[in-house]
């Protein structure tokens, strides 16, 4: 079956600067896909792309087996909320919210009842009659929602909407978008850097990297199984480290020569070889940080450190670990209440350990850019 | 709006400035044309209507409605013209921006007297654009492009375009361009886009336009009097015939008044009608 909608191989440059390399991204209908990445990484000139406002070099955007390609922007059933709202302020919000069905010509009752049920879904009927500039940014970005909503597009694409909120204001808006989205159920396209963002509102991230997709999955696989360094380093915090395939033991696991650490156990994910080069990524919360050796039957892999740096945040607390040249970040959660057990200090001598299945193969390979296939 | 004590007395020296040589001048033309005008082009003793009443001469009611419509219809081709240059002059580089500014503003280093005369030269039978039309068959040899109300309109067009540009251009610089492409993004044509949220949001600039063309075109003499002819008078001519030849002095001061009445009626009630517009959707902006 064909995708609900297809981005074939869009390239864009601008001048010599490659903004977006050949991508080629598929998303379903009813979801909502991510693109996060640092600024600068070409997500707007992709979104801008999809919207109609930038003609890619190459390449084709298709809608449901329709190629859109050389449409303009207002005959695409695709609508934008803008970065800065582009709310227009001559307008009252309820007609703001009523554009698109007036630039479509539909029948009065109708822009009426669908205008009405707009300012419903977003609760601001309250404030319909007022202008923009003098309702909250909140506000803003609800009716710039509920006008982009109003023609039934196919794709909503959003584009860093919560970048000019508060904090506090920004999580309330991402449960906001998660409610529109449940009710409307139209496919959104929601452009962020911020990874925490993506991590709660999508249910399929792309992580952009210098004009290439370097990953496209869940929340969970891009967490937990990095397809590539920058990845693994872009999305929370992690510890890298370089080292080659020593020997194979079984066909789940090998051993690692770390550049470092010596030798370690890994799960052998990608059928590698003695001899192959790796980078082996373990985040801070899967280590284990203790005063005695643990414990294992040689099924867990330990290290020797030095405790250089402690953040205690209660929930939590960060170690930074020194081992030799590298400092390790540990990160443990406190599960039991531990008064009454001595804490690890500043400068003391601990061991960190961790699960051969805790630590991740990232191989170092140039992957097509966008999904395989 | 409340205005506190301190602005009251910042705007005081404006306030004087326009109340001794605005207000009070205007009082005293008005007031000059209850006055019987004297036999040597004096002002003479006395009150009377008699001015007034002179004003339903017939010819007066043709004059009256052409400058009306000269004013208007030079106000709506210049904001025609104007927007388009003032769109396209906000979209351009910065360095591009001041080279048109340059083009603009150049027609001003020549003295406007001169350049009405030089559009006499090039309307007149023998001249350039006479020529050219007739070669490609465009106007009669026998048509007179001088001394009508077409001329002035051209000229007037002219000559006012700049004005015109400048605060439609000082608006769109301002325009939030985004809002092009929200309006576009919801289904506007580029057109449809343009009128709907472009012209709307220079409107300042539209207003700026219309009391810096219409108003002084309302009042323009010297091109009627140099490219129009006796059957395309407008007011500003009659007024300086009263003054000039007749050394009517109470006549001229009357014309002016309605001339004033004329621009001061659709201001008033543009401000009235805001007023009570602003108070109707009331809540809306905090007044
Ligand atoms: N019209 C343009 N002309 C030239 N370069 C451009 C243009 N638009 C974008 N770029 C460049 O293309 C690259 C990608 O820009 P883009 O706006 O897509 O990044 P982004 O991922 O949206 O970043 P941000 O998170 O900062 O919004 C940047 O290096 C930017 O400078
Ligand atoms: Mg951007």
């Amino acid at each position: 079956m064909a995708a609900f909608i297809e981005l074939r191989d869009i390239s864009k440059s601008f001048g010599a600067l490659q903004a977006v390399q050949p991508t080629r991204l598929t998303l379903e209908k009813g979801e909502i896909f991510s693109l996060l990445g640092p600024s600068g990484c070409g997500k707007t000139t992709l979104l801008r792309i999809l919207g109609g406002f930038i003609e890619p070099d190459a390449g084709s955007v298709i809608v449901e087996g329709q190629d859109l390609t050389r449409q303009p922007p207002n005959r695409r059933p695709i609508n934008t909320v803008f970065q800065n709202y582009a709310l227009f302020p001559h307008l009252t919000i309820r007609d703001n919210i009523a554009f698109g069905l007036r630039m479509a010509r539909r029948p009065r009752a109708e822009i009426v009842r669908e205008t009405e049920a707009m300012l419903d879904l977003i609760q601001m009927r309250g404030h319909a009659d007022k202008r923009p500039d003098s309702i909250s940014g909140g506000q803003k970005q609800r009716v710039a929602i509920a006008r982009a909503l109003i023609n039934k597009p196919r794709l909503l694409l959003l584009d860093e909407p919560l970048a000019a909120l508060d904090l506090k204001l920004r999580q309330h808006m991402l449960l906001e978008l998660e409610r529109i989205h449940d009710e409307v159920g139209t496919t959104f396209l929601y452009v962020t850097h911020d990874q925490g963002e993506a991590m709660g509102l999508s249910d399929r991230i792309a992580v952009m990297n210098a004009g290439r997709v370097e990953q496209v999955g869940p929340p969970a696989a891009i967490y937990e199984a990095p397809a590539s360094r920058f990845v693994a380093d872009f999305i929370g915090d992690t510890n890298i480290l370089d080292g080659d395939v020593l020997e194979r033991i079984d066909s789940n696991y090998l051993r690692l020569g770390l550049d470092d650490f010596g030798p370690v156990l890994a799960w052998n994910d990608k059928g590698l070889k003695p001899g192959d080069s790796v980078h082996l990524s373990i985040r801070p919360e899967k280590f284990t940080i203790s005063r005695e050796r643990p414990a294992g039957d040689g099924q867990v892999n330990t290290i020797r450190g030095r405790v250089v740096d402690l953040i205690y945040l209660g929930a939590q607390t960060k170690y930074r670990v020194a081992v030799g040249e590298r400092h390790l970040l540990v990160q443990q959660q406190h599960q039991r209440f531990q008064l009454d057990t001595r804490p690890i200090r500043w400068d003391e001598d601990v061991w960190i350990s961790w699960h051969p299945d805790d630590g991740y193969m990232i191989l170092e390979q140039e992957a097509p850019s966008g999904e395989a296939g | 709006m409340k205005k506190s004590r301190g602005q009251w007395i910042l705007s005081v020296p404006s306030l004087a400035w326009l109340l001794a040589l605005f207000l009070i001048p205007c009082l005293l033309v008005f007031a000059v044309s209850f006055r019987p005008s004297g036999p040597y082009g004096g002002i003479g003793e006395g009150w009377t209507l008699e001015t007034w009443r002179s004003l339903t001469n017939p010819s007066y009611p043709a004059i009256i409605w052409r400058t009306l419509w000269l004013s208007a219809a030079t106000t709506v081709l210049c904001i025609a013209f104007g927007l388009p240059v003032a769109y396209a002059m906000a979209r351009m580089s910065p360095a591009w921006r001041n080279r048109m500014l340059l083009l603009i503003i150049l027609p001003f280093w020549t003295n406007f007297l001169i350049r009405i005369f030089a559009w006499r030269t090039l309307l007149h039978p023998d001249g350039l654009i006479k020529q050219v039309l007739v070669q490609l068959g465009l106007a009669d040899p026998n048509a007179q492009l001088l001394y009508n109300s077409w001329a002035i309109l051209l000229v007037l067009v002219y000559s006012y375009l700049p004005f015109s540009i400048l605060p439609l251009y000082a608006a769109a610089e301002k325009f939030d361009f985004n809002l092009l492409d929200a309006a576009r993004d919801l289904g506007a044509s580029r057109l449809r886009a343009f009128f709907s949220v472009f012209v709307p949001g220079v409107s300042a600039g539209l207003l700026t336009t219309f009391l810096i063309v219409f108003i002084p075109v309302l009042g323009s003499y010297a091109i009627p009097d140099i490219v129009g002819g006796p059957s395309s008078e407008m007011i500003g001519n009659k007024i300086a015939q009263r003054v000039f030849n007749d050394r009517n002095l109470p006549h001229a001061s009357a014309l002016s008044a309605v001339l004033a009445l004329i621009v001061l009626t659709p201001l008033l009630a543009g401000l009235v009608l805001r007023r009570w517009r602003g108070n109707a959707t009331g809540g809306g902006r905090a007044a």
